[in-house]
């Protein structure tokens, strides 16, 4: 048997590699993607006193900038007992909305359109000039969301305003007109990559995968900050709902001696093994266009283009596509908060009963995001919990490797096979960091091609 | 005009300092006075790629170092670089991925997998046939400047928008690219005099004085100014992100002196009772550049 390492896998934010093994007719045996680091963010945030571990936690990714920030302040909400006024509520939404916004898009840009639009260069400087003025047109706009991040939380990156219960400064009327203009220039952001996906969804491959979708959804409609859990078979019949904060009652995780990522399964059907079976599930930018319903105008008249290819869409290669469509519908409900005058409202917390546990529960840009603390009795942390998205996509990106090395050249192991592999790893957008909360950073991915037991090949950077 | 060479690498961060270059138009308006010959993360750069390279005009790195292949590769970086420069707090004291350096890499798996049967293992020979391998971890945290020579320092977490448009010019001589006052100098908060007799955690009740004279720990006097108190302008305390000023070693050393200096009382009892922890508050950012580092394991 043939083994192939492939090392990194360029363009994904982390430490990745994929194995595959051939056998001597160099067909594809089986592939194994591996999550290469490690960083114990369980570990390092023991003993810090809860409040402060919004804008701690935050630093296990500079990608996913300001969403382990909201999921640990909805556990912080949790264990001090705090409820959060309207107000506050509506900012956190927005925060999330202007992230998802400027992380969709420099995904798109510097990590997901390269191999379609520049596939000479292969990098973002290649579709800068290719898109020429767009390009510029593109980074200017995406500006503004990070310009409301920072108005918003403080920072633009790592945010910090965070208090039990609401949010540390209230909004003036100035900064919320401010942010209202601000959304119309998104909105447009949002036009301009649905156009460009459009085109290029052409170009993409055909990989679907019978998993089941799982998203959050709040009265069956579309939300990212809070509502209830839904499971969607790959029929679209509903098959699981659950809160959230009884994850551990929904989602296993199990531990394998070949990843440092743990492998997270629908606990109902059981631990089945590693293949393409529905008690794994696919979460995410498609997942969640799959699972709920759209309420904004423009993004629900986008989707219905993509659901040509059928609903919920099963081509995992899509997820680009979902996520353009996601930035137009995040400018929208952008614009919709920033248009509604309550949200200057107070967004002052206040706080009962100190201690005992708090989980939180969002949507990240590349899935659901799930934070769990315990803390004793002064609210100081002494147990944690971090099941983050690319983590819950880590099988599904696993089958899908598979089953894209069956359909490329027969199954025969090839250059081909290699730049598939990249292209799916890249569909679902791992975050290695988020994975594998990491202490060592970022390793890069190696593929690594075996024979009968013996190393024959490494390709990595 | 002959192109500047530019390579990026993130060691053990969390890409936000890569990151925060693309968040400037600036850089990619410029971006035709450089050429990046070497960026893992955002070009389809391989490792034979940098040995193939003879020399590179600017290097940056990105978090601390904590795997073989992290001191590896700023080895092969360090050599073919002109200049290099440590960029945000984990490159340049450790940041919170440091705070690892209070445990053993098994303390830390042990969390993480303890009860499971199967724990990661570098070396794994599955159903008797496939042969898994991951990378195996030292046990501490290094500071980028404990590996190789650094010639630049660019604190922050991350940088602040100053700092880069600075270094993107290219043209800076500096050591430490950082704010020689503090953040007390740019915070609205200002305060004549500042003196403690309680603590306060920062859930507390604030009254939009001074965070210190209330007793709520901030760091803002010992932690460079470069951020303009963007925190304390939310009404959240500085937690130090920008780590110490260039003379200073040990930041949370200094933290114990200011509070020392500022109490009006004994208020040491007072401290370890709200935070049993202290240090990991006092050392979130700078653990692995502390005199403490290591030192102080749980056995």
């Amino acid at each position: 048997m043939k083994k192939i390492t492939i090392n990194p896998v360029t363009r994904i934010e982390g430490h990745a590699k994929i194995s595959v093994f051939v056998d001597d007719r160099n067909r594809v045996e089986n592939v194994f993607f591996q999550a290469t680091e490690f960083r114990g963010y369980e570990k390092i945030l023991l003993g810090l006193p809860m409040e402060e571990v919004p804008r701690i936690v935050s630093t296990i990714c500079g990608i996913c900038r300001g969403i382990h920030f909201v999921a640990a302040l909805k556990a912080v909400d949790r264990v001090f007992n705090a409820e959060v006024s309207e107000a506050a509520e509506k900012i956190r939404e927005m925060l999330i909305y202007s992230h998802f916004i400027e992380d969709h898009t420099i995904t798109l840009f510097a990590l997901g359109l390269p191999d379609y639009i520049s596939p000479k260069e292969r990098d973002v400087f290649g579709v800068v000039k290719k898109l020429g003025t767009t390009a510029k047109e593109i980074i200017r706009k995406r500006s503004y969301a990070l310009k409301i991040m920072e108005i918003l939380g403080g920072k633009s990156m790592h945010p910090v305003a965070a208090i039990p219960g609401g949010w540390s400064k209230r909004l003036s009327e100035e900064e919320r007109k401010r942010i209202e203009r601000y959304s119309k220039e998104l909105v447009e952001l949002g036009k301009i990559l649905v156009s460009i996906l459009e085109k290029e969804a052409e170009k993409m491959d055909k990989l679907e995968l019978n998993l089941n979708f799982l998203a959050t959804s709040k009265k069956g409609e579309y939300n990212l900050y809070d509502g209830e859990r839904v499971v969607i078979d790959p029929d679209g019949k509903i098959v699981e709902k659950f809160s959230g904060e009884d994850y551990e009652e929904f989602i296993g995780e199990k531990s394998v001696e070949w990843s440092y990522s743990k492998l997270p399964y629908l606990k109902k059907l059981g631990w089945k093994g590693l293949q393409e079976d529905k008690s794994f599930y696919v979460t995410g930018p498609l997942a969640r266009l799959n699972v709920s319903k759209i309420s904004t105008p423009l993004a629900k008249e986008k989707a219905e283009r993509l659901f040509e290819f059928g609903k919920p869409c099963k081509n995992v290669i899509f997820n680009h596509w979902a996520r353009a469509i996601e930035v137009l519908l995040c400018a929208e409900k952008l614009e919709e908060l920033a248009g509604d005058k309550t949200v200057t409202g107070s967004v002052r917390g206040e706080v009962k009963k100190i201690g005992g546990e708090g989980v939180g529960v969002v949507e990240a840009p590349r899935g659901l995001l799930i934070h769990h603390y315990k803390t004793d009795g002064r609210g100081v942390v002494k147990w944690i919990n971090l099941i983050v998205a690319t983590t819950q996509n880590t099988p599904a990106i696993n089958i899908a490797l598979k089953k894209a090395a069956r359909k490329i050249s027969k199954g025969r192991f090839s250059e081909k096979t290699l730049e598939a592999f990249e292209r799916v790893v890249r569909a679902f957008d791992p975050c290695m960091s988020c994975a594998t909360h990491s202490v060592s950073g970022k390793i890069p991915i190696e593929v690594e091609i075996w024979r009968e037991g013996k190393l024959i090949r490494r390709v990595r950077n | 005009m002959k192109k500047i060479k530019l390579a990026f690498y993130s060691a053990s961060g969390c890409s936000g300092c890569m990151l925060s270059f693309f968040d400037l138009e600036e850089f990619f308006i410029s971006s035709e006075r450089f050429s990046i010959v070497w960026a893992p993360m955002f070009t389809n750069s391989k490792l034979e790629d940098l040995e193939k390279i003879d020399k590179i005009d600017v290097t940056f790195i990105e978090g601390s170092i904590r795997l073989s292949e992290h001191e590896e590769i700023v080895k092969i970086l360090r050599e073919k670089s002109e200049k290099v420069v440590a960029l945000g707090t984990c490159a340049v004291f450790g940041g919170v991925p440091g705070l690892s350096n209070f445990y053993s890499t098994e303390e830390i798996l042990s969390e993480v997998f303890g009860s499971d049967k199967e724990v990661p293992k570098p070396r794994l020979l599955l159903d008797g046939k496939y042969e898994l391998t991951l990378p195996e971890f030292r046990d501490e945290m290094r500071r980028v400047e404990e590996v190789i020579d650094v010639d630049h320092f660019v604190p922050g977490c991350p940088p602040s928008e100053d700092q880069l448009l600075k270094i993107i010019d290219f043209n800076f001589e500096e050591k430490w690219i950082v704010e020689k006052s503090s953040v007390c100098n740019v915070c609205p908060r200002k305060a004549e005099e500042i003196k403690v007799s309680s603590v306060k955690r920062a859930f507390e009740r604030d009254d939009g004085r001074c965070f210190l004279i209330q007793g709520i720990l901030c760091f803002g006097p010992l932690t460079p100014g470069n951020c303009e108190a963007t925190c304390v302008k939310v009404n959240v305390p500085c937690r130090g992100c920008y780590g110490a000023f260039p003379n200073v070693r040990d930041f949370g050393a200094k933290v114990v002196d200011l509070l020392s200096s500022i109490a009006e009382k004994n208020i040491a009892e007072e401290l370890s009772r709200k935070y049993p922890n202290l240090a990991r508050v006092i050392y979130a950012y700078t653990l692995p550049s502390a005199i403490i580092n290591k030192r102080v394991r749980k056995r």
